[in-house]
């Protein structure tokens, strides 16, 4: 009888999924239904059959985030108006299956060819596309292929720039070129595309004229006793087009490295290899910045295994990055933007970073806040608040960085409404703002709405802010929270400030 | 009147000998700036070979030229490279002859490698993104000459390809959920029942799909042991192909999603700072389930010892020859490379490779013989001769005879007339079995249409004189009615011949 009950009780949702364009059933889709806060139950996920099907039962009553995926498509959330919009909550009570119909549309693409004075292809051209911001963000790369075509796939609608790389060849050298004709990204075309659509014809002609090459050798600092094995160090130059890297080898003695093919301007490099025999904590590297005029063929780089940084923490709980409680992240930042994040780890309240310029993140456990940062000696803080992302220098010889935690910190709660209603599993957006330079300060914070319409942030640094409630984007930047008259407001340390929102939708 | 007459064209009696011409786009007419084209005298013509660029009009002229006969070459990134006078792909060139004073003009059309298009789809016709496809020539085994990776939309292009007959597969592929087995196109994992493609110049064959098969993929994993930290490189190879991968300073080495079927590990890690000298193993496997211990234990290369003597017993000085190897693997043949032995003696890497020896003219290759070791069996004296290097001495034995015959003659054309520049193809044949012996062996007749070939082992050859071909196989030779031709020690063989044309 209890079985039966339960069962009785259980919510469904079934559906099938599409290829937006041609409606052809998408196998192995994966579709993840997400619980939003008050309705019980964890998140839970499953694939679609031969048939695009997919089924769960057995669910609790209340309200869901339905997500699908499937590589070479774009990922949906059920109930999206736009690309990048929010998934709307799917509210299931115990006596009606819901029947979701979804349709997965396909990133977009722009295609054209390379050619030269001739209109003939350029064969194996290297081709760059990059975010149509200022400066240029690199988002792709591709090689055009021996009729001189080339595609660029997996992109999200905007608008874009295409440029061919610095090249090199036999018979002569091309120069960095945007399209259609244009060195200067001021005269570049700007490309359009959307969803399903793919931007043809968008050619390039680049032009013929000198290229620059820096090479050099680079020096591993390594123990002569006992003898180490082959180091493989990695080599990358950045400029504000982007990057590119090479590996070579050292098996003592110095390691040869090159970068042809470069156009005149500032450039940093950077080299990082393990050393043997622990690579998994120790590594050796270098930095070094400059502008390139004309050949440089005689570059050293002498790495360093000496880079230590320590990290002091304090105000936070005792031993709270041993244990995990707090945690820190790292990312590369040079001429071409910010890297990979990556964790940093420990030992003995050090990290190694390799010499240059990387950007880092404090995450507080709960209860805390990031209050200050500071780094002595070498180190650049840019300005920026303590909670988001610090940048720092780290040269050949390690040294010094300070993070405060607070307790204490504010909260913000309140509910969204949809009219007269209560709105549940609303998107919440927090930006924390400088109200003088209307600039958004560090990253966003998202929260959902719980079944009843709450919401809650907390551990909040001191300061301005500017909060949103709305299912029209997914993840707005500053110019979207002005355009929807985001209401600022002030948050102050041991305060627990209340505010209800409207839902914000667009007119 | 014969084309290569109709080259010598006259000019001007005061004019020095000149070549100029354009080089275009044989699709479009479009001119082909910065194309690389190269003249090279054909014997008894005086000079070196000269290569200039077209300019942004695709025009090139050489400088004043001695009178002769010049083989003429153009050349592109991304398009066929052309002989002028070719009649078809892999014909040979036709020598622009130029007389005191004359010059020729002319037109030069670049045709580009065929390419092979289609998508990789799954059981509903939807595209698979990222998923490795690879061209072989349809030959046995399949040879890999090509590979690409589809797009988001399963969409794939393999370009560059020589005109021929092809087969298309797609790599094992390993989901998250899902893997899909190794898949000739159409949907088979067969080589027998793969669909043939044929390509030729200019021309993309479009609408090669492949359905793979789901199933299941193994991994293979182990250790390469060396007795030192030094990185190893491992590769596995099938008869579809090889991958490489290098071990961690464990030597602990990974291959993932590996199709059933018969497999060799190759290993090999690079000499030390002490003095030990580069090491490597072989293993072959047989895989039909996940393999996590496969064990290479690395020792020192095989070291081989080459005796070169002459008929009497004689030692045969080491500048007399060059010593030639080319590895042989499940995926077929590999290149031929020219060994350095110190004092007779050549590391090699355990396995199978083909031995060679490549004399002066004055001598052939009489017998071959290993000494002490395992003979695979397989090969002639003159051409490739298999063995199989293990760990520990290993011998061979060449033998040289300084009695080698000649085949020597003309090669004239359909009025009788001297045909200079002409290709002329000689091929050890064996009678009865129908088949060839060794590589083919290669001349072009002098500007008095004169050829020889020195060094020959007796035996019977088949010989033709011809601008149809580049390297002519057996069937072409049969279908040319190639002259048969017997060669004896220290005989000279003559042979006029008449050039062969297509007709």
């Amino acid at each position: 009888m209890l079985l039966t009950a339960c069962s009785l009780r259980a919510a469904v949702i079934r559906g099938t999924v599409v290829e937006h364009q041609t409606c052809k059933f998408l196998a192995r889709a994966t579709v993840v239904v997400q619980p939003i806060a008050g309705t019980p139950g964890a998140s839970v996920s499953m694939r679609t059959n031969i048939s695009g099907l997919f089924e769960f039962s057995s669910l609790a009553p209340g309200s869901y985030v339905v997500k699908v995926s499937r590589p070479g498509f774009m990922p949906v959330e059920y109930g999206q108006k736009r690309w990048n919009s929010a998934g709307m909550p799917l509210v299931l009570d115990d006596s009606t299956p819901a029947f979701l119909a979804i349709r997965l549309p396909r990133w977009a693409a722009v295609s054209g060819t390379v050619v030269d004075e001739n209109d003939i292809g350029l064969p194996e051209h290297d081709v760059l596309a990059y975010r149509a911001t200022r400066p240029p963000q690199l988002v792709a790369q591709i090689k055009s292929d021996e009729r001189g075509v080339y595609r660029v796939s997996g992109l999200e609608p905007g608008t874009y720039l295409i440029r061919t790389a610095g090249a090199q060849y036999e018979e002569g050298a091309y120069l960095p070129t945007f399209g259609k004709e244009s060195i200067p990204v001021e005269n570049a075309r700007l490309v359009d595309v959307d969803l399903d659509q793919q931007a043809n014809n968008i050619d390039v002609r680049p032009f013929l004229g000198r290229l620059f090459t820096v090479s050099g050798e680079v020096i591993p600092d390594i123990p002569q006793d006992p003898e180490p094995p082959p180091v493989p160090i990695k080599v990358t130059l950045a400029t504000d087009m982007g990057r590119q890297s090479v590996v070579t080898i050292s098996t003592g003695p110095p390691a040869p490295f090159r970068f042809a093919a470069l156009v005149p301007g500032a450039f940093e490099i950077y080299a990082e290899a393990p050393v043997p025999p622990d690579p998994s904590i120790k590594l050796q590297g270098v930095y070094i910045s400059s502008t390139l005029h004309d050949d440089m063929k005689r570059v050293s780089l002498a790495l360093s295994s000496r880079s230590n940084v320590t990290f002091d923490i304090r105000g936070g709980p005792a031993r709270g990055l041993e244990n995990g409680q707090v945690q820190l992240q790292a990312r590369r930042k040079d001429l071409a933007g910010e890297g990979e994040i990556v964790a940093v780890k420990f030992v003995n309240g050090r990290a190694q970073l390799a010499p240059g310029r990387w950007e880092v993140r404090l995450l507080p456990p709960a209860g805390y806040y990031v209050s200050s940062f500071s780094g002595g000696g070498s180190y650049r803080a840019a300005r920026t608040p303590p909670d988001g992302w610090n940048e720092i220098l780290v040269n050949n010889y390690g040294g010094f960085v300070r993070f405060t935690l607070a307790g204490g910190g504010g909260s913000l709660s309140g509910v969204v409404k949809d009219g007269n209603n209560l709105a549940a599993g609303a998107p919440v957006y927090l930006e924390a703002w400088d109200p003088d330079t209307r600039q958004r300060l560090v990253e966003l914070r998202t929260t959902r709405t719980d079944a009843r319409g709450g919401y809650r942030f907390q551990d909040l640094a001191p300061g301005a802010y500017r909060v949103l409630a709305t299912f029209e984007y997914n993840n707005p930047n500053a110019a979207a929270m002005d355009l929807a008259n985001a209401p600022s407001l002030s948050i102050e340390a041991h305060s627990d400030r209340q505010r209800d929102l409207d839902l914000y939708i667009i007119p | 009147m014969p084309r290569w007459l109709l080259l010598s064209l006259a000019a001007g009696a005061l004019q020095a000998a000149m070549i100029r011409g354009v080089v275009v786009e044989n699709q479009t007419g479009r001119p082909l700036a910065r194309a690389l084209v190269t003249v090279q005298p054909v014997a008894g013509t005086p000079g070196a070979p000269i290569s200039v660029r077209t300019n942004v009009y695709g025009a090139f002229e050489f400088p004043p030229l001695a009178p002769g006969a010049y083989l003429v070459t153009a050349s592109r990134r991304a398009f066929a490279t052309l002989q002028y006078g070719q009649k078809r792909w892999k014909a040979a060139g036709v020598p622009v002859v130029l007389d005191e004073a004359a010059s020729a003009t002319l037109s030069l059309r670049l045709p580009r490698f065929g390419s092979i298009a289609g998508t990789v789809v799954d059981e509903n016709d939807v595209g698979l993104p990222e998923h490795e496809v690879l061209a072989y020539r349809n030959t046995r085994p399949p040879q890999m000459v090509a590979h690409a990776t589809t797009d988001d939309r399963g969409m794939y292009r393999l370009w560059g390809l020589e005109p021929g007959s092809y087969l298309v597969r797609t790599a094992a592929k390993k989901g998250d959920e899902d893997s899909y087995l190794p898949t000739f196109a159409r949907e088979t994992s067969r080589v027998e029942e793969a669909r043939p493609v044929d390509v030729e110049l200019d021309r993309q064959t479009d609408d090669v799909n492949v359905r793979p098969f789901p199933g299941r993929l193994s991994s293979i994993a182990g250790q390469a042991y060396t007795g030192s930290q030094l990185p190893v490189t491992v590769t596995l190879v099938s008869d579809m192909g090889s991958q490489s991968t290098v071990s961690d300073s464990s030597g602990n080495f990974h291959f993932e999603s590996v199709g059933p079927g018969v497999y060799e590990l190759y290993a090999q890690a690079p000499a030390d700072r002490r003095g030990g000298g580069m090491q490597a193993a072989f293993l072959p496997l047989v895989v039909d389930r996940e393999h996590t211990d496969a064990r290479l234990r690395l020792g020192p290369l095989a070291d081989v010892q080459i005796l070169v003597e002459d008929t009497r017993g004689q030692p045969v000085d080491f500048t007399l020859f060059q010593v030639l190897a080319r590895r042989k693997d499940l995926s077929g043949d590999g290149k031929p490379e020219t060994l350095r032995p110190n004092r007779g003696h050549v590391p090699l890497h355990p396995g199978r490779w083909d031995l060679a020896l490549n004399p002066t003219a004055g001598y052939y290759v009489a017998k071959f013989s290993v000494v002490q070791g395992e003979n695979a069996g397989r090969g002639r004296a003159d051409g490739w001769n298999e063995i199989a290097a293990a760990g520990g001495p290993f011998a061979v034995q060449f033998v040289l005879s300084p009695n080698p015959g000649v085949v020597r003659g003309a090669v004239t054309g359909a009025n009788h007339e001297p045909v200079a520049g002409a290709p002329v193809y000689l091929e050890a044949y064996d009678l009865d079995a129908r088949r060839r012996l060794a590589d083919l062996r290669v001349a072009r007749t002098d500007m008095q249409g004169k050829y020889q070939f020195y060094g020959l082992p007796p035996g019977n050859y088949r010989i033709l004189g011809t601008f149809e071909y580049q390297s002519p196989d057996s069937a072409a030779l049969d279908a040319a009615g190639a002259r048969t031709v017997k060669v004896e020690e220290s005989r000279d063989v003559a042979l006029d011949l008449e050039l062969y044309v297509l007709r």
